[in-house]
């Protein structure tokens, strides 16, 4: 084993005396290994960011930091909306998107959005350019915080700390997963104290997406300044360019790139502000015995022109547990119409509102209007309707003729149940999920022994029976069901055995009871 | 069968069989039967008091799990650790090693539950292992210690609590890599208060992937170090030549060994067992495979508790499903005996191992997946069946077997193939060899410029920061020309879109799986497949054998890795048969070496199944075959080559097939020579021989770790991989060979152009090692043994190097005196 020790030392050696010309010639083959043809500018241009963009370096204890800062009056028209729309703003429907919090006034609310070099997160990605927007007096003004180079990141962060700190409520987009996490780890890189902690945190994508969503095919920012504030931007750079231009200036230390990426920046966050008064607008609107406390939404136009964000509000409302009005907002949006998927799905919404809400019959009401649609819904009509009948009505004849019509529906197509579709996608073959069948096979034994039966624990002889009128039903075996042997659970045997039979024998059933007689005739509880 | 249960405990079962293994090959043919026993006797417990330092709810629950002292390397492994040392372990399978790291890490948690701790395990199933045995303390500990695995199984959810909360977190290095280091400020209490780091299994990272290892421990202590914390690492190695050095250039900090086993041994006998020859004429001997049947019979009827090592999956079922059908009329029955290997479902691996530990299991057949320090306790015999390609690895599998107080014995069934036929002939080279050394090499610039991005993604590299001992400022320089760094005044930053870490896997393997689906009833996955050995095993038609039942493969859904099959009860399986070929795509240098050349490049290695085998059961015939059409693996690479030009070949004085044996044997010297000078592994790099045109038809032969095929066997061996001789035996017009060592890795690992620049190192030390080597004819330490190279190969292959080395120039740079 000498000469493996021997050739170790020498490769150590070896290792130790790779000198620079062998370090050159091992990069140069990596050079060309990886074929690096782009040239990458290297000469530095002194013309600083001062040249370009309108702000100065100033100084806190961490060091230099560049800022620019610009003020847009409140008379000026933004879109649909004037800028001082964001200072004169109702703000408080938006707590419904909040859960426990509350939105601080105009006056102490910020916006945030920052520029990165990626998306990709993790302690290697970095926001280069931190923009707030606020109201200030007659203003609307957005403070850019820009990062020259790497060394003024301190001075930068402890610079927006102290910019954060007159305001009690942020609001930002898509900053829940994204920016805020990231300012957090630039802090925590800096080994400074995040300001975030003690701020009121709205993210406005959400709840963007949940009210536009059915109208609009993207709930990109850009897009929805577009289509909801009616904005069109001009000159912009796309967000996917930014890193590179950063890079370059980074680079050459040429800023003439620079300037889009503050524009674009600037209109992100007074688009942020605007949406957030267009959001509480349409909320404030939807609501229906009229928003107390508001007079300003009525100016704007009053009533939600949308019966999709009608029918998206409701849902809002839902969540937020303002169930009085999701039932309202739904029953309006379905009044000015929607087209037949989405109407179908508030009908559905509907009904599950005044289930949940105790009222049985508008609810019965509309799953009959259901069990007419295509067949999916139906399904679910029909066997909420069997339910219902079973359970509310106590008329199982009615449950047990919904429950063949939902059979019959079944039986019209041999496709598996719809529910179960999904399964399918994860690489299950067809024909291994329980059918509608099998499903509805199930509530029916339940209904066929009685829900009495069921909700008074004697569920052996529940599923015995099931079982014996499943056997009748598919074979029809008389001799079967003869064999059902009831086996009372000593618990609950005696007088509770006595309830059940009296009420099967009260109301007897045409099909079932007659079973449900074989049965105790065969087994006559004891102490009859 | 009641007797021999009541044989075992008497603890003369082991030695009974042996005696029947003996005594029944007594009269066998020549050169068959057992050619060496080594005795190995038993050893005494050296025991230690519990330390004064121990914690008292530690020594609580020590003595309510029975146990009144520490063994020595407990007891020391514990004093060193308080001192602050770093520590590598290295004591036998079922030693108590992982006493050595948990008794200090918990007594540290008890004293101070704000300290961390961060577990490092090759695998995740040795991480779920180890969370087992740790939730037996913690259960009894209270709320100061909080034990998770955070690894890709750990749900979103759960992430966060970890993060925070967890004082022991155990991970692997992949984890480590991608998922922990890029995100250390969610991490911040962790390494805020970073104590120790446990690296088990430390030989495990050899190669390409320990210097993978050693630069993610650069980035860890870097981290570290940017929270004030100052790690210490403990790490536990199986048995290798040089684990002390190993361990000290992958923490890169000194390290003091551990290595006096103070836990007790019953005497053990190592048993070399050559399968008897059935057809002189060709030298034929008897299937390995039915001989391991055969010889495990011996013990497990005698109610031993047996392991049986394989090596490669399908030797493994077929194994299993033997020995079931000798159990099936047996008093236990089929289901003492399990399979187990990777691809089985971890909750039912997990059951083997606690069936296994607690005696349910009889026998297991299992692949090198047990060789691993998964806790099954101690087993009275290990049969190896073919020899695993590695010394450290056979003692490794040998070590399974072991019991404190009886007998126990290990037994290894040779193949066929050259090197088993040349270990078991030549039993004084195989005691009296050390195991292998495993190497490392950090600073390989390629992998080292990985993870410099990687640790310049996670922090600023500082101007006076070390990473490795390359030049730090000339390789930022170089990652700032391409665009990756930025030069501020106060370091090197990351200025790229990308997520560095996602690009750069630790090992060669994809982690892309085949879920193997059973449509017999109700679908249900009952297995997966690594994706490099998933067309060799599940493709269409094929046989797919799993704790010795038979699936017959219907569909192979390649692009949603799924493979569907259904329970059959079948005669035969199958083996796959597999092509491969290399291809030169660019040369980026070349230069003369004496009358050959030397170049390195670009390569594309393409391997196929083009078909398969159907093999009898128990005969080994084969009953049929078929053809397959499956996608090419392809995979580029870099590859350092020598060409042997046809002039020169043919002066020697030698046969067509001499010529060739010789190049195959300086192949196999040149790739160990090679190993040793980039210090790689074997299974880093590929050798073979192609011949010398744009495109190289040629089958690959050996590679490196895998022993070629034996013929009658040959089933079980691989896939179909070492056809090298016969490959070459058609090229014989104008024979003008190509030996390729290329990096087993997609896009290369940097192996190829240190390589070339060290070729003159390369062939002279080759010389040296054939030159100096004692053998007569060829052995596995040098040309490989006889069986593979032919009895001139030695021979043939110095004659080729004396022709280039002793024409190249005479400053050689690694001129060795031996």
């Amino acid at each position: 084993m000498n000469l493996e020790e021997k050739l170790r030392q020498l490769q150590h050696a070896a290792a130790k005396s790779v000198n620079d010309r062998e370090l050159e010639r091992q990069l140069e083959y990596l050079r060309r290994r990886e074929r690096v043809e782009r040239a990458l500018p290297a000469k530095r241009v002194p013309r600083g960011v001062e040249a370009y963009i309108e702000g100065e370096v100033a100084t806190n204890e961490r060091g230099d930091y560049f800022h620019a800062r610009q003020a847009l009056p409140f008379g000026r028209p933004y879109g649909k909306l004037r800028i001082g729309d964001v200072a004169l703003a109702d703000f408080s429907p938006l707590d419904l998107f909040l859960k426990e919090s509350r939105l601080p006034g105009p006056s102490e609310l910020v916006y945030l959005d920052t520029e990165t070099t990626g998306l990709m997160g993790g302690t290697g990605t970095c926001a280069f350019l931190i923009g707030l927007g606020a109201a200030e007096g007659s203003q609307f003004v957005v403070r850019q915080f820009f990062l020259r180079d790497y060394p003024e990141e301190k001075a930068m962060l402890a610079a927006l700390t102290e910019a954060l700190t007159p305001y009690k409520g942020i609001i930002t987009f898509n900053g829940r997963t994204f920016d805020l996490p990231l300012l957090e780890t630039r802090y925590a890189l800096a080994r400074m104290k995040s300001p975030f902690e003690r701020l009121i945190h709205l993210d406005l994508l959400h709840p963007a997406r949940r009210l536009w969503k059915l109208r609009l095919e993207s709930c990109q920012l850009t897009h929805l300044e577009q289509q909801v504030l009616g904005v069109r931007r001009q000159g912009d750079v796309t967000g996917a360019e930014l890193p590179g231009i950063y890079f370059d200036y980074l680079r050459t230390g040429n800023a003439s790139g620079l300037q889009p990426v503050f524009y674009h920046n600037s209109l992100d966050i007074i688009t942020l502000a605007a949406l957030s008064v267009e959001l509480a607008r349409v909320v404030s609107n939807g609501w229906s015995d009229g928003w107390t406390g508001d007079d300003e939404s009525e100016e704007n136009g009053g009533a939600v022109d949308s019966s999709l964000d009608l029918f998206s509000l409701s849902r809002i409302f839902e969540r937020a547990g303002v169930r009085g009005q999701a039932v309202s907002t739904c029953r309006r949006a379905l009044k000015m119409g929607l087209p037949e998927p989405v109407e179908v799905r508030a009908l559905l919404h509907l009904s599950y509102q005044h289930k949940r809400q105790r009222e049985y019959e508008p609810a019965a009401a509309i799953w009959t209007e259901l069990a007419g649609r295509e067949r999916e819904v139906a399904l679910t009509a029909l066997e909420e309707l069997a339910i219902y009948h079973e359970h509310r009505r106590r008329d199982p004849h009615a449950a047990l003729e919904f429950v063949e019509m939902a059979l019959r529906q079944v039986d019209k197509s041999s496709s598996p149940y719809p529910r179960f579709a999904h399964r399918r996608d994860q690489g299950v073959p067809a024909g291994w999920e329980p059918g509608i069948r099998g499903h509805l096979e199930e509530s029916l034994e339940n209904l066929g022994a009685g829900g009495a039966v069921v909700e008074r624990h004697l569920d052996v002889q529940a599923q015995t029976i099931g079982a014996a009128q499943r056997r009748e039903r598919r074979y029809g075996d008389e001799a079967a069901r003869l064999q059902v042997e009831v086996r009372t659970r000593p618990d609950v045997a005696g007088q509770e055995v006595g309830d059940v039979t009296r009420e099967i024998r009260r109301e007897p059933r045409p099909r079932f009871a007659n079973l449900a007689s074989a049965l105790l005739t065969q087994h006559p509880p004891q102490h009859l | 069968m009641e007797s021999s249960l009541v044989a075992k405990k008497e603890g003369i079962g082991v030695l009974g069989a042996l005696e029947e293994i003996r005594e029944r090959f007594k009269g066998s043919p020549l050169r068959g039967g057992v050619t060496a026993v080594k005795h190995l006797p038993a050893r005494e417990a050296r025991l230690e008091p519990f330390p004064t330092a121990l914690a008292p709810p530690l020594v609580e629950i020590l003595r309510q799990r029975g146990i009144e002292s520490l063994y020595s390397h407990q007891a020391c492994a514990f004093e060193l650790a308080r001192e602050g040392k770093n520590l590598v372990v290295v004591t036998p399978t079922a030693s108590g090693k992982t006493f050595c790291y948990n008794l200090p890490i918990l007594n540290t948690l008890v004293e101070n539950p704000e300290a961390r701790a961060l577990y490092l395990f090759p695998t995740k199933a040795l991480a779920q292992d180890q969370l087992a045995e740790l939730n037996r303390w913690t259960a009894r500990l209270g709320d100061e210690v909080r034990t998770f695995t955070y690894d890709g199984d750990t749900p979103q959810d759960a992430r966060r609590a970890i993060r925070s909360r967890a004082n022991l977190v155990m991970t692997n290095p992949d984890m480590l890599h991608t998922g922990i280091l890029p995100h250390h400020t969610k991490w911040e209490r962790l390494f805020e208060n970073l104590r120790y780091v446990v690296i088990d299994e430390l030989h495990t990272y050899r190669g390409v992937f320990g210097s993978h290892l050693a630069n993610v421990l650069r980035r860890l202590k870097r981290i570290a170090r940017f929270y004030g914390a100052r790690p210490q690492f403990i790490t536990t190695s199986a048995t290798i030549a040089n684990p002390e050095d190993l361990a000290r250039r992958i923490i890169e900090d000194e390290v003091t060994l551990v290595d006096e086993n103070g836990a007790p041994s019953g005497e053990k006998f190592f048993v070399l067992y050559n399968p008897p020859v059935v057809n002189p004429q060709l030298g034929i001997r008897r299937s390995y495979l039915n001989e391991t049947r055969r010889i495990s019979r011996t013990f497990l009827d005698r109610g031993l508790e047996t392991i049986i090592f394989a090596n490669s999956r399908l030797a493994t079922e077929i194994l299993v499903t033997y020995l079931k059908e000798d159990f099936a009329r047996a008093p236990f029955g089929p289901d003492v005996i399990r399979g187990y290997r990777g691809g089985y479902l971890p909750l039912e691996r997990r059951e083997i191992e606690r069936d296994l530990r607690e005696g349910r299991l009889l026998g297991v057949v299992a692949t090198n997946a047990l060789e691993l320090g998964i806790d099954v306790g101690g087993l009275d015999v290990a049969v190896l069946a073919a020899y695993p390609g590695s010394i450290a690895s056979t003692w490794q599998r040998a070590g399974r077997a072991g019991r404190r107080q009886t007998t126990s014995a290990a037994m290894l069934v040779a193949s066929s193939a050259p090197v088993d036929q040349f270990m078991v002939e030549n039993p004084d080279y195989f005691f009296g060899r050390s195991p292998e050394h495993a190497y490392v090499n950090p600073d390989n610039l390629q992998i080292l410029l990985n993870h410099l991005k990687c640790a310049a993604f996670e922090l600023p590299l500082g101007e006076d920061e070390t990473f490795g001992s390359l030049d730090l400022t000339r390789l930022c320089g170089h990652l700032e020309e391409v665009g990756f760094l930025h030069r501020s005044a106060d370091g090197w930053h990351w200025v790229s879109e990308s997520y560095p870490a996602d690009g750069i896997s630790l090992r060669s393997v994809s982690s892309d799986n085949f879920v193997i689906v059973d449509n017999t009833a109700q679908p249900r996955v009952i297995g997966e497949v690594d994706f490099s050995s998933a067309l060799p095993t599940v493709h269409e038609k094929a046989i797919y054998l799993q704790d010795g039942r038979q699936y017959h493969v219907e569909r192979l859904d390649y692009d949603d890795r799924k493979a569907y099959v259904h329970a059959v009860e079948s005669e035969y399986f199958t083996d796959a048969i597999s092509y491969t070929k290399i291809k030169m795509l660019e040369t980026f240098d070349a230069a003369p070496a004496g009358p050959a050349v030397k170049s390195h490049g670009e390569v594309q290695v393409n391997t196929q199944v083009v078909g398969f085998k159907k093999i009898k059961f128990g005969t080994m015939e084969n009953v049929g075959a078929g053809e397959l059409a499956l996608p090419e693996q392809e995979m580029h690479t870099t590859a350092y080559w020598v060409t042997l030009p046809h002039a020169m070949l043919h002066g020697l004085a030698y046969s067509n097939i001499q010529r060739q044996d010789g190049v195959r044997g300086l192949a196999n010297a040149m790739q160990a020579i090679a190993t040793l000078l980039v210090m790689c592994d074997a299974r880093d790099l590929g050798v073979s021989v192609g011949e010398n045109r744009a495109t190289n038809e040629s089958p690959i032969a050996a590679d490196g770790d895998h022993a070629p095929l034996p013929p009658g066997g040959g089933a079980a061996g691989g896939e179909g991989r070492a056809r090298s001789i016969n490959g070459l035996v058609s090229l014989v017009v104008a024979f003008e060979p190509n030996i390729y060592l290329y990096d087993k890795y997609p896009g290369g690992v940097g192996l190829s152009e240190p390589l070339y620049r060290l070729s003159e190192s390369v062939l002279e030390n080759t010389r040296k090692l054939i030159e100096r080597c004692p053998c007569v004819a060829g052995c596995p330490s040098c040309v490989g043994p006889v069986g593979e190279v032919g009895e001139k190969g030695k021979e043939v292959a110095l004659a080729i190097l004396s022709c280039i080395v002793g024409v190249g120039s005479g400053n050689d740079p690694g001129d060795v005196s031996f």
